[in-house]
């Protein structure tokens, strides 16, 4: 794209995209209020549900990135599929298919060379095993998003002095591709490792194959796994949680991997931790051009499914690193992290709806 | 949308006076189309263009008239109305374009945002008329859609050339013309009556022969915004438009 007649000014090509959708309503009102501008009133919900499921998948902002403050930036687009939040509650249609496909239409227009999938999009996608044209390669983001939720967990852990391998760590999720992931890392790392998903014969073949690193139990059924839990990942994308955390340990840690993010929701005491888990931070910026877009209370983050693509383009590695169905191993974990730190990215400090927490503040 | 898809014979009265008004709106739209056409002609220095021009017209005249025979199969008078309000003010809008000598603003008018309007229409009717009522509209639908490749072409070297000014000028046409076609679409109306139904406005009735204002409306923005896409305007700008547009 761009003009190439003297004077004019062409606009960058983005060299990666990150294909994504919002996770609620009053996502999908922030960005269409502030396109309309201060002038025109704020659009109701029901008129939003009027417009935006006709919204064909578009570019809605733009970005840059950079491995260092002074580094030259590399130029990114976000690509929203307008996928409503409705439409997530429900048995994928083809209309939503559709969606995705277009979405990534839309970065093989801009001339993106690498597309991360974010939330329910690499999901999608992955069923569909949509073909890309020959200059675009399609990643989950789920490698980065697996390492950043294990570096996070760390974390929590370190700040709040407390040993992993005194732990119970339940995956919720588990076996999901970042679900999996987790689990494949963390195994032999804690006391015991807990998985739960609803599909019982791949749980059991996950399990087989970590419990010769250390204790493993199962269940299909959350609640039966979180009373013995002390520290939650959850890796489930679902608008609402179909499970009560309270039924965990009260001082336990919780991650909230899943898309949307909504853990909260879940326990009435705040004394568990919970933390955005799957967040990552450029150290040489990560600048919006648009400010449409939503933002996290610690600067230049974003999460790692998004980020993924970033870290590939600075690598200059334009390839399908992550290609879903339960292949991420922890050496593809460790190798995404190194390629990851060197391009200036590292773990966002924790926070969660409320901020960051004071314990990273102190720190 | 329902489908609704009945025999001729089988509509109600009040489903055949909602097939009037929505007839009503094509005839006219076609006529203007036409009138269109025809101003645009003096824009262009080559005769090969002034022909094309002209069989556009003679093309937007042929649909009207075919229009206005599915009218009279279905028993009904369709109202032909080129004052009509709305349709005046795209009119209007268009002619001070073509005195400004700028074919690039006609072709954004005629071929991208009343052909989204006329192509998403068509279709959506085409689905629920029935037999011969759909096949009219589908087959019109089919044709506003083929000669809006060649327009799209010209936009694409002319935004290739200089992207600002071409989205520049892209902005405010929509906030012209696009305004007032999601008007003759939205809840509520600037204009007393749209001159162009028999009675009260269409929108609250469309539900009887399976059509709802919210999804012709929906369906053609979806057009108008993909085929903004196709000349290679940048998303996050034409989604900027569409969202203040009037709902």
């Amino acid at each position: 794209m761009g003009g190439t007649v003297a004077g004019v000014t062409p606009l960058p090509t983005p060299i990666f995209a990150a294909i994504g959708h919002q996770e609620s309503w009053s996502q999908i009102a922030s960005i269409v209020d502030k396109m309309r501008g201060p002038a025109q009133p704020a659009l109701t919900e029901a008129q939003l549900r009027e417009i935006v499921p006709w919204i064909p998948p578009r570019t809605v902002g733009r970005f840059t990135v950079a491995a260092a403050p002074n580094a030259s930036p590399l130029h990114g687009v976000y690509i929203d599929t307008f996928i409503t939040p409705d439409e997530l509650a429900l048995r994928p249609t083809r209309r939503v298919l559709d969606k995705v496909r277009d979405g990534i239409r839309a970065a093989e227009r801009e001339g993106a060379r690498v597309a991360a999938l974010g939330g329910f999009t690499s999901i999608l996608a992955e069923a569909m095993a949509i073909p890309c044209d020959g200059n675009l390669a399609l990643t989950t983001g789920n490698t980065l998003t697996a390492a950043l939720i294990v570096h996070g967990v760390e974390r929590a852990a370190s700040l709040l002095d407390r040993s992993l391998d005194a732990e119970d760590l339940l995956i919720i999720g588990a076996t999901g591709d970042v679900g999996s992931a987790c689990a494949r890392c963390f195994a032999g790392r804690t006391r015991r490792l807990l998985l739960a998903a609803r599909g019982e014969e791949r749980l059991e073949r996950e399990a087989a194959r970590l419990r010769s690193f250390g204790a493993v139990e199962t269940s299909t059924e959350v609640s039966e796994l979180l009373r013995q839990a002390s520290i939650v990942i959850a890796v489930t994308s679902a608008p609402a949680p179909a499970f009560a955390l309270d039924e965990c340990a009260p001082d336990a840690i919780v991650c909230d991997a899943g898309y949307p993010k909504n853990m909260q929701m879940a326990t009435s005491h705040s004394s568990r931790r919970i933390f955005w888990g799957g967040m990552g931070r450029l150290a040489g910026g990560l600048v919006r051009n648009d400010g449409v877009q939503y933002s996290f209370p610690v600067a230049h983050s974003a999460h790692g499914c998004m980020l993924e693509g970033a870290v590939l383009a600075m690598a200059g590695r334009f390839e399908a690193f992550s290609t879903g169905r339960g292949r991420i191993t922890p050496d593809r974990v460790q190798e995404m992290w190194l390629l990851a730190t060197a391009c200036g990215m590292s773990l966002a400090p924790l926070f969660d709806r409320a901020g960051v927490w004071p314990e990273e503040l102190a720190s | 949308m329902d489908e609704i898809c009945v025999a001729a014979g089988e509509l109600s009265d009040q489903q055949r006076a909602v097939f009037a008004d929505v007839l009503s709106q094509a005839i006219t739209g076609e006529l203007i189309g036409m009138a269109n056409y025809a101003a645009m002609v003096r824009l262009y220095p080559h005769q090969d263009d002034q022909r094309d021009m002209l069989l556009a017209a003679a093309s937007e005249l042929g649909h009207s008239e075919r229009f206005r025979r599915a009218a009279r199969e279905l028993g009904v008078t369709p109202i032909v109305n080129l004052e009509a309000p709305y349709w005046l003010r795209i009119r209007t809008s268009l002619l001070r374009h073509v005195d400004a000598n700028d074919p690039i603003a006609c072709l954004l008018i005629q071929e991208v945002m009343l052909e989204s309007f006329a192509y998403s229409m068509y279709h959506a009717v085409a689905d629920v008329a029935h037999d011969r009522l759909a096949t009219v509209f589908r087959a019109i639908g089919d044709e506003e859609d083929a000669h809006g490749d060649h327009a799209v072409e010209v936009l694409k070297r002319e935004l290739a050339a200089d992207r600002e000014a071409f989205e520049h000028k892209l902005e405010q046409l929509h906030d012209e013309v696009m305004t007032t076609l999601a008007e003759m679409l939205a809840t509520k109306d600037s204009v007393e009556h749209c001159g162009l139904c028999h009675g009260e406005c269409v929108k609250g009735a469309l539900q009887l022969v399976g059509l709802d204002r919210a999804t012709l409306r929906g369906l053609a923005l979806n057009r108008y915004l993909r085929t903004l896409d196709r000349i290679g305007v940048r998303g996050e700008l034409s989604l900027s438009w569409v969202a203040r547009l009037p709902v």
